[in-house]
């Protein structure tokens, strides 16, 4: 049994996703100790009582007697979510939807974003699905930066700092062949033509505590290298175009984003290849 | 929008512009000014040029006495900044983050 994680009972493991309280039960060992892995960022020895809970179970499901075809069946709080035909697919779509569920029930600001991190500083990379925030984020990874998320920067609603919210990195095979990265040691679900993997994988380490917004990077994908400086409204604008959930909190997302925006430099990546550009950031913020 | 033809419109270089409406949330962003109508959940975030143009719409000057002023404090000419600034001013008014002129 991995010594990354807690459990509660066999095939128990207590999590907490930001403002989310997760007790994921996983029947067969091998593929628990897969998911351990991943999400081992968010384990925790008990979960806390006051934050909303779910139960999810990943178990095998065989169809009849008479048809000994398996497949796998993703449950939340005893309700099937999904049935996929392997395991590998089943907590692929565990790990969306635990994502899907953290951001929802997350209290403060999250901002759809890539973020590292280097000496408490963090360093966001607003963008759309499909913007090549995971690959960027990999590469800074696998060059020396913390890693914080792939998908969101959080912001607590209060003091305004940046809650750590290091998920899975879901990489494209073009990422995990443009970072070199072993295909034996990474991961789970291997051969996908996504797989999740960890900042581990990429010979990094998870950002701890909290975190200060100090960069916003606004990335655009072009046939060059440059990194220039943006003015405050970019970062702004940025902050609340990108926004999950800016609608939840009305004005105090308008005053967070301001105050992130007073507090950062904002900066304008333009970039062709996403290890020339993690080369240059951490040339300059390491 | 359909509820602000006069300044969409006409010319209102003689109008008075502002001040802004009440509910109006304004913030300083590294000197330039952000906005935030919580009515309609919207946020307009300022240049340096329309963040000055929003601070003379104070209820107290005309269009014409806004270009002007902008056009002594930048060095140039009226009718060479006018047309920006009427456009800026026609956006707060079509926004709802000042009333119509």
């Amino acid at each position: 049994m991995s010594d990354l994680v807690g459990r509660d009972g066999a095939g128990d493991l207590p999590l907490r996703i930001l403002d989310s309280a997760v007790l994921l039960r996983v029947e067969p060992d091998e593929v628990f100790e897969s998911v351990a892995r991943l999400l081992a960022p968010f384990a925790v020895d008990r979960i806390n009582d006051s934050l909303p809970r779910h139960v999810w179970a990943l178990a095998e499901h065989r169809n009849s007697a008479e048809v000994p075809a398996s497949s796998y069946a993703l449950y939340r709080d005893g309700t099937a979510m999904a049935t996929r035909p392997t395991w590998a697919l089943t907590v692929a779509s565990l790990a969306a939807a635990l994502n899907r569920t953290a951001i929802d029930e997350y209290q403060g600001l999250a901002v759809h974003a890539g973020v590292v991190a280097s000496q408490g500083r963090a360093i966001a990379f607003p963008a759309d699905s499909g913007g090549g925030k995971s690959t960027l984020v990999a590469a800074c990874v696998a060059a020396g930066f913390d890693y914080v998320s792939d998908e969101a920067l959080c912001v607590d609603r209060d003091r305004g700092h940046v809650v750590p919210y290091p998920k899975p990195l879901g990489l494209s095979a073009w990422t995990r062949e443009r970072l070199d990265l072993n295909e034996e040691a990474v991961a789970f679900p291997a051969g996908r033509s996504e797989a999740l993997i960890t900042a581990q994988d990429l010979g990094g380490a998870v950002a701890q505590g909290h975190l200060e917004l100090a960069v916003i990077t606004l990335p655009a994908q072009v046939d060059r290298l440059d990194l220039q400086p943006g003015s405050a409204g970019l970062g702004m604008v940025a902050l609340l175009e990108h926004s999950f959930n800016h609608y939840k909190l009305g004005e105090r997302a308008f005053t967070l984003a301001a105050q992130l925006a007073n507090q950062v430099e904002v900066w304008l990546l333009d970039y062709d290849d996403p290890v020339r550009a993690a080369q240059l950031l951490k040339s300059r913020w390491s | 929008m359909t509820d602000t033809p006069d300044a969409a419109s006409h010319d209102f270089g003689d109008r008075v512009v502002g001040p802004p409406l009440p509910h109006i949330i304004e913030t300083e962003v590294k000197g330039d000014i952000s906005l935030y109508d919580p009515k309609h959940e919207r946020v307009l975030v300022l240049n340096g040029p329309a963040s000055d143009v929003w601070l003379l719409c104070d209820g107290e000057q005309t269009v014409a006495q806004i270009v002007e002023l902008l056009a002594v404090a930048y060095g140039q000419r009226a009718e060479s900044i006018r047309d920006d600034v009427e456009a800026t001013i026609r956006q707060f008014v079509q926004e709802g983050f000042v009333p119509v002129p």
